[in-house]
């Protein structure tokens, strides 16, 4: 297995596409912590609170979509450049593929998840001192979401993998996922919110924190995440049972 | 030593291979032939593990490849299906697979010296050329020093040097004692470097055994006659093989000359040639089939 996950890394480590993602990521999530602080005076919201040290914290994660679509490449990228009948016949057992994809992807969302905060701290610290305002990593809290922010990123990213083994189909496995965090999601919250709370993007604005209610508790929103990235590989893998490459 | 056994597989409607069964013994190069979408590549992909069978077995010195301890140092593989990915480098698709598979990544630029791409290793695959890709891939079965080369179609994109090199190549590492199964939809490719032919159309086979027993030329009556039809009842009816030769005659094997001029003299079938010729049956057998497909 060690051989495999190795092997995952050095695919991923050969292409352009993931610097791609990892710059993206990490802009993405400076530019949403930096926009956040510069609007803070017309979005009441107070900058030196820990509310608002949570709320402009906790959008380091927003560019952790684009781990949520490196995690999907890196097992649906297979079908897409029609790599995967290679890969199946250097390990014929399909589970430990689709396993170690979902390892790789978490490693290396966690760490992109890593940069993208560090990238946001260092930014929202600027930002606060254009505002006159005192930033401070002195609350456990902040410390808290900031580590929720790198989790949320691993677990996109196994989430992704996970749901690209299951689909095979990046283009769909990608647009699913858009669709759903950005529409589907939404509706069911607004029908239901006692449910809404369980599901995925509610999940993730647990994890960091994020001052709202009705949300789940930073550890059961952690638990909930990665039990869907593992119901979802469990799946693909008695899917692939019946599957031919 | 590869040996395939009553394989069957369905896809939804349509009967991809029917009671498929040969083997390809170690030590000889196994020329499997037959026209486009034959059931050769479902074949070989029920043998690599890729696809499963609805009937039947597939197994690898006795084992089926999922249950290989090692299967990259056991089968070398090379699939027209399978794609590089465009952006990464030939030595670098090579270290993934020698990563995978444990193999030492010494190993790489062995292979890569070996089927001629050292200068090119370093460049994206995306720029090659169709014969360099072939040779990726190639390098990529060669890797693990395997004891059994499976091979779908080698010879697509190959010019004629590449094509005698390859020739050579499966030549050789025949005589090592190991073994080779290569597919292919052109007689010309296989003929003259396959032990044993295998011959697959519509999903079964219809003929196997050694090349120059399959090829070996013989005395055919050559026929042409305004009344095919009536011409071929007549052939059924007498026991005779009729084959068309691909130039508006008939050929005939199981009689002779005289024979056949009597016969259409008595049922009234006006012949406008007849004469002799050393046919090939395999050939005209061969040119057959991929009519049909055609």
């Amino acid at each position: 297995m060690t051989n495999l996950v190795a092997a995952e890394a050095l695919k991923l480590r050969t292409t352009r596409t993931v610097w791609a993602l990892l710059a993206a990521s990490m802009a993405v999530s400076a530019l949403a912590v930096a926009s956040a602080v510069i609007v803070s005076a017309d979005t009441d919201l107070d900058l030196e609170t820990d509310r608002g040290m949570r709320s402009v914290l906790g959008l380091s994660a927003t560019g952790a979509i684009f781990v949520l679509v490196l995690g999907i490449i890196v097992s649906a990228g297979e079908y897409r450049q029609r790599t995967a009948v290679d890969t199946f016949l250097t390990t014929p057992r399909r589970w430990r593929v689709i396993t170690a994809k979902l390892g790789i992807a978490a490693t290396t969302g966690a760490i992109f998840g890593a940069l993208a905060v560090a990238v946001s701290v260092a930014t929202a610290a600027g930002a606060y001192r254009l505002e006159d305002v005192t930033f401070g990593l002195n609350s456990s809290d902040a410390w808290a979401t900031l580590a929720g922010a790198v989790l949320y990123a691993a677990l996109f990213a196994a989430m992704g993998a996970a749901t690209g083994s299951l689909v095979r189909n990046q283009v769909a496995a990608i647009t699913g996922w858009l669709a759903w965090l950005a529409i589907v999601e939404h509706i069911a919250v607004g029908f239901a919110p006692d449910i809404g709370r369980w599901l995925p993007a509610a999940a993730g604005q647990a994890l960091v924190r994020t001052p709202a209610e009705d949300l789940l508790s930073p550890l059961t929103a952690a638990v909930v995440l990665a039990g869907y990235a593992v119901a979802i590989m469990a799946a693909a893998i008695v899917i692939e049972r019946y599957r031919d490459a | 030593m590869i040996e395939i056994t009553n394989l069957t597989k369905r896809f939804g409607a349509v009967q991809a291979v029917t009671d498929v069964s040969f083997a390809a013994p170690a030590g000889q190069v196994t020329g499997f032939l037959g026209p486009n979408g034959a059931g050769k590549t479902t074949t070989l992909r029920i043998l690599l593990g890729l696809a499963r069978p609805d009937e039947g077995t597939a197994v690898i010195d006795g084992k089926r490849y999922v249950d290989l301890p090692s299967p990259r140092r056991t089968v070398g593989a090379v699939f027209d299906q399978a794609g590089l990915h465009p952006g990464r480098s030939a030595r670098n698709h090579l270290r993934v697979i020698a990563r995978a598979a444990g193999i030492s990544p010494g190993r790489v630029d062995k292979v890569l010296e070996f089927v001629d791409l050292t200068r090119a290793a370093g460049r994206r695959v995306g720029g090659f050329s169709h014969g360099m890709r072939q040779r990726v891939a190639l390098a990529g079965a060669l890797l693990g020093d395997p004891a059994v080369l499976v091979l779908d179609e080698p010879a697509t994109g190959l010019d004629p040097a590449g094509m005698a090199w390859l020739r050579e190549l499966l030549r050789q590492w025949a005589a090592q004692g190991r073994t080779v199964l290569f597919s292919s939809h052109a007689l010309a490719e296989v003929e003259t470097v396959a032990d044993r032919l295998v011959i697959i159309n519509r999903g079964r086979i219809v003929r196997q055994g050694r090349t120059s027993e399959l090829t070996a030329t013989e005395q055919g009556v050559l026929v042409r006659t305004a009344d095919r039809t009536r011409f071929g009842e007549i052939a059924a009816r007498e026991g005779w093989q009729v084959n068309g030769d691909g130039d508006g005659r008939l050929v005939i094997h199981g009689t002779d000359p005289v024979e056949v001029g009597r016969v259409a003299a008595r049922e009234g079938v006006a012949l406008t040639e007849l004469s002799t010729a050393a046919t090939r049956r395999l050939e005209d057998l061969f040119l057959e089939l991929t009519r049909a497909e055609a």
